[in-house]
């Protein structure tokens, strides 16, 4: 079970990198200023897809409201989580530069659309379904965040190194 | 990739039916493993864990305080690791099983010590004037970022870490 040394380090650098972002959305000053707003306004853009589908919601900070429920998007669920972790390992794949930024960026932006789609799927749970609300809230969708992740990752291996791509192996 | 996609889906419906079913029973072997691990600290020595259903109940015969761990949200990324191992073409050969099986020991390990840093931080954070007694700012701190680091980016960086580096080694891919 021996692993390659190019794989190695790649392991290393993923860990180093994974840890490292996770500090930074961490500080306090990147809290209030950076995460806070961005998960405001993916709540407004959730929101909007919620009254979009006739659902009567209104939106307070990161507060989703309606009659009947309410959803308040943190830490955790505004989906940093799993750009961190697929910018991570981009990041520490050997590929060119400009490839491993756009394939962050571009991987930034699908999961967090998916982070919209999870936002307003939990909210109708909780409005019609409260009794799985909490399985798909910890279990299913956190799953899918980090598996759509991995996917995205796999799906970038394979377009910018395919001899080496994991998916191949 | 489609295909796999699909491997991988149907490996979450089964990993979530597994860890729905299986969080009770799990719990009475995790527990007393994560025992071991907690009595090496002395503030904690005395910390009895009990399963009950899906959380760690800690008690102990002293004035320590009690506490109830919501153990299920230290394992439930064993969905992510079945459902990575799933989507890994012919995922019935015994090299694709055999693999999972070593990425499950280590996923127990991680359970283990993700469970006692939760205990810790419990223990150093939220029990009042029994946590200012017996932790120490800096020692508070650090259990408390251990422990959202753990449950945010860590139980799932052991996941993907486990899956890459066992799907990817020689006596595998080979």
């Amino acid at each position: 079970m021996a692993l390659a040394p190019r794989q190695t380090r790649f392991l290393i650098v993923f860990a180093v990198l994974l840890i490292g972002f996770y500090a930074i959305i961490t500080i306090d000053a990147v809290d209030r200023r950076v995460v806070l707003p961005f998960t405001a306004a993916l709540a407004r853009v959730s929101g909007a897809a919620l009254n979009l589908i006739g659902e009567r919601v209104h939106v307070t900070s990161t507060v989703i409201g309606g009659a009947k429920f309410a959803v308040d998007i943190r830490g955790g669920c505004n989906g940093l989580e799993a750009v961190v972790f697929v910018c991570a390992a981009m990041l520490a794949f050997q590929a060119p530069v400009r490839k491993r930024i756009l394939g962050a960026l571009a991987a930034a932006v699908i999961l967090e659309a998916l982070n919209v789609i999870r936002i307003d799927s939990l909210y109708l749970l909780g409005v019609y379904h409260r009794n799985v609300f909490e399985m798909f809230h910890l279990a299913v969708w956190q799953t899918l965040m980090f598996g759509a992740a991995v996917f995205i990752f796999l799906i970038w291996t394979s377009i910018v190194a395919p001899r080496n791509a994991p998916a191949s192996t | 990739m489609l295909l796999r996609a699909l491997r991988f889906l149907a490996g979450l419906v089964v990993g979530v039916a597994i860890w729905w079913a299986a969080t009770p029973a799990y719990n009475h072997l995790l527990a007393p493993a994560t025992q071991l691990l907690l009595h090496a600290d002395r503030r904690l020595a005395v910390a009895q864990l009990v399963p009950r259903e899906r959380t760690v109940f800690v008690t102990s015969s002293t004035p320590m305080p009690t506490a109830t761990m919501p153990a299920d949200q230290i394992s439930y990324n064993i969905i992510l690791l079945l459902a990575l191992f799933a989507s890994n073409e012919q995922a019935w050969r015994l090299a694709n099983v055999r693999a999972l099986a070593i990425a499950l020991v280590i996923l127990f390990a991680s359970h283990c010590v993700g469970l006692v840093i939760s205990i810790e931080s419990t223990y150093a954070v939220r029990q009042g004037a029994w946590s200012e007694q017996n932790y120490g700012e800096a020692a508070a701190n650090f259990w408390l970022t251990a422990e959202l680091v753990f449950r945010i980016v860590g139980m799932f960086g052991v996941v993907f870490a486990s899956w890459w580096a066992l799907s990817h080694s020689k006596s595998v891919s080979t």
